[in-house]
């Protein structure tokens, strides 16, 4: 008797490809190492990403720490940026510390008079920003219309709503120091730290010392004298410490053995020429936070 | 007939020739501004040193944002004195800035008036004039500033 073999095929392998109708052939496994570089080479870079911007997320974290003394209600501190955690003295000036460079006021905004215009314009230092102008004083920050940003003429306090900063230099009163009563100097001093908290509590406040004028200065002009101007860098000493700002005595960095400014220090006495400006600004690189 | 026209010929040359001589368009003269700079900073025009502001001052400080060169030069605050110099792409790039410079000279007049007026008089006799596509600003003591700058236009122009 004839046997006939007969061979079943599902009518659905009927309509594939002949190759894929082989029965046990195994499917080619994908190579362990392509698996590897699939998903390891996007993490890798992920990594490598994180590497260099994390550290610069952390870097301007400049903002001190120390701990408060004898006021309970202080704001927790944390400990400064500085080798041992201790007590700061916000009526000490800001100690010497290591050099830092230009790229330190990025993110700082100088304010000021026609002093400070000068340290802008004879150090070149364009990374800044400087509201600094002829005849400015405490109180006219918040009124004078000076600063000329987006096409518009505002008062620096205005302005400085409108700018991104973490540090603030100050430096008033060899203008100021034809006022009557010295208090009133402070009282509104007071009142420029106070707006410049409330458009960036967390900035760090720099109040700079007057520095002195030459002795023919002081021995001739009404008021403008290195006596007045000592009296004023105590009331600013004093309004650091109830601030909790930081004075830098900026006035130590162009005086001579009697505290005056040298004659050749400034043309007319008061406004300092170019070495001493860079002179000043390598002092503020030299003390800060 | 053909005499008359060949005056007419001549003088039609003439009028075509005298037209071509004509100075050269301002806007393509080429000035050495540190050269400028270096003739006015030695000629007695300023009552003190005058030292050239560094990295991008001179923009920030007249509010120019596209000079293709800016120059300026400033003494230490005692007096008003200054020297400003600027390049821009073309004559209306130099015309758009005279603004702005004017803006400059008028908030150190605010200024000084009530802090320094003695120095008014310097502001008031400011020379902000352009060049071509240069634009020049200079506050001195000095006289006769303006006459000065354009002979030196005129020469190395």
């Amino acid at each position: 008797m004839e046997q006939r073999i007969y061979s079943y095929t599902p009518r659905h392998v009927e309509n594939l490809p002949r190759r894929r109708r082989r029965r046990g052939k195994r499917r080619r496994r994908v190579s362990p190492i392509l698996y590897a570089v699939v998903f390891c080479v996007p993490i890798v870079v992920l990594l490598l990403v994180l590497s260099t911007a994390l550290p610069k997320l952390f870097e301007q974290d400049t903002q001190p720490s120390f701990i408060a003394t004898g006021d309970s209600n202080a704001a927790e501190p944390a400990s400064p940026p500085v080798e041992e955690v201790g007590v700061y003295d916000f009526s000490l000036p800001v100690p010497v510390s290591a050099a830092v460079d230009e790229s330190y006021f990025d993110d700082a905004v100088f304010i000021g008079d026609s002093r400070t215009e000068g340290l802008m314009l004879n150090t070149g230092l364009s990374n800044a920003t400087f509201y600094a102008y002829k005849g400015l004083m405490v109180d006219t920050v918040f009124s004078k219309p000076v600063v000329n940003q987006d096409g518009q003429k505002r008062s620096v306090m205005d302005a400085l709503k409108m700018t991104q900063f973490s540090k603030v230099y100050i430096m008033f009163g060899i203008n100021e120091t034809g006022w009557a009563y010295s208090q009133i100097f402070q009282t509104k001093y007071g009142e420029l730290i106070d707006g410049i908290r409330e458009i960036n509590p967390e900035a760090v406040i720099y109040i700079q010392g007057i520095l002195p004028v030459s002795n023919k200065v002081s021995t001739t002009h009404d008021y403008v004298t290195n006596e007045k101007i000592n009296a004023y860098n105590t009331l600013l000493r004093e309004l650091a410490q109830e601030k909790q700002a930081y004075y830098v005595d900026s006035e130590n960095s162009v005086a001579s053995g009697d505290g005056s400014l040298p004659a050749e220090a400034a043309v007319d006495g008061i406004h300092l020429t170019k070495p001493y400006c860079e002179t000043w600004l390598d002092y503020l690189k030299t003390h800060t936070i | 007939m053909g005499k008359k026209l060949i005056a007419l010929l001549l003088t039609g040359t003439l009028l075509v020739l005298s037209a071509c001589s004509a100075p050269a368009d301002e806007g393509t003269m080429e000035v050495d501004l540190e050269a400028l700079a270096g003739e006015l900073l030695n000629s007695g025009l300023f009552e003190e040193t005058l030292n050239q502001v560094d990295n991008g001052i001179a923009e920030k400080t007249y509010h120019i944002a596209d000079a293709t060169t800016a120059a300026l030069y400033v003494g230490s605050g005692a007096v008003v004195d200054e020297l400003a110099l600027f390049e821009f792409e073309d004559a209306a790039g130099a015309q758009n800035a005279v603004e702005f410079a004017k803006d400059r000279v008028a908030s150190q007049k605010e200024s000084c008036e009530i802090y320094m007026p003695s120095e008014v008089k310097k502001l008031d006799n400011a020379v902000v004039e352009t060049y071509g596509r240069y634009l020049v600003v200079c506050i001195s003591d000095g006289t006769e500033t303006n006459e000065r700058i354009e002979k030196y236009f005129e020469r190395e122009g």
